[in-house]
């Protein structure tokens, strides 16, 4: 697992745990959202708080688990993006994909 | 564009663990070199990580080679590696095959899109191409606009934060060129 997990309210919050959010570890993190959308979480938070960057290859990975998501009526949401990250969810529009959230108690209580 | 007044070459060893070292290394030289805009800079980021991540991902070479060139109109960024070519296939979620002649229109063909945009490349030579991004009307989001979503980003990032994005081969040195301009002068 490259997320350690936790309960707030209704939701589930997955800390990304590696700095660098890459290829590298963008397999690992698809099936980590995958494994906790069959165990039954209807609301996970992706946390980047720990997270200095993201490739292309980690965007696609967390797409994959959004669309995951949806097949299984599932929300995957955002939190903790610093400015870079949030520059590159603008830039290829993934802001209209995914509610993004300053913090993570922000994001668990949006449902 | 003219004469760069700054060049300067780095070499990428192809390992995931020396990607962002290099990355922040060529930052900071160009930082150090000029002064840029916040949009500039992030802008030279996401470019840089997603050249070496796709040097990382398909070059299959020990090495790249990335040059830095600046002069007073703005900057040209080109990774060259000795890898196996690039070749298209239009509906190919990554970079697969030639280039089909039957997908070409006006010398234009798709390469990959969703509801937000659509990766287009234009034949420019026999062995160059430019990429570039047609930005679809707003996306409506919903639930039949997020299914769309791509899962590739990485041409997609560096063509939209470039001003010109090209692809050459050279066939003689067996060398892939990627060739990035920002026109943005210096602040």
């Amino acid at each position: 697992m490259i997320v350690t997990t936790q309960i707030n309210g209704a939701a589930l919050v997955a800390n990304v745990t590696a700095a660098e959010a890459n290829l590298m570890v963008a397999d690992a993190f698809k099936a980590d959202l995958a494994s906790l959308i069959d165990d039954g979480n209807k609301l996970i938070v992706v946390n980047f708080a720990a997270v200095i960057y993201v490739d292309s290859s980690f965007l696609g990975a967390l797409v994959s688990g959004l669309k995951y998501a949806m097949a299984n009526q599932a929300e995957i949401v955002v939190a903790g993006l610093n400015k870079d990250i949030f520059g590159l969810f603008q830039l290829i529009r993934l802001d209209k994909a995914f509610k993004i959230f300053t913090t993570v108690d922000e994001a668990a209580k949006s449902r | 564009m003219g004469e760069a007044n700054v060049r300067k070459q780095f070499l990428f060893t192809n390992r995931a663990d020396d990607l962002y070292p290099l990355l922040t290394t060529i930052i900071s030289f160009i930082v150090g070199e000029i002064e840029v805009t916040d949009d500039i800079e992030f802008k030279l980021k996401v470019i840089l990580m997603e050249l070496l991540t796709n040097s990382l991902k398909h070059s299959g070479t020990e090495e790249a080679a990335i040059e830095v060139a600046l002069n007073a109109n703005g900057f040209v960024i080109t990774k060259c590696d000795s890898g196996k070519p690039l070749q298209f296939n239009s509906d190919a979620g990554e970079l697969a095959l030639s280039v089909n002649q039957s997908y070409l229109e006006n010398n234009v063909f798709d390469i990959y899109g969703d509801t937000t945009c659509s990766l287009k490349g234009r034949v420019n030579s026999a062995h160059g191409i430019s990429f570039f991004v047609v930005d679809n009307d707003e996306p409506a989001g919903g639930e039949e606009f997020k299914k769309q979503l791509v899962e590739h980003y990485g041409l997609i990032i560096i063509a939209k934060a470039a001003d010109k994005f090209e692809y050459r081969f050279d066939r003689n040195k067996n060398v892939n060129k990627f060739i990035i301009t920002i026109f943005t002068p210096y602040r």
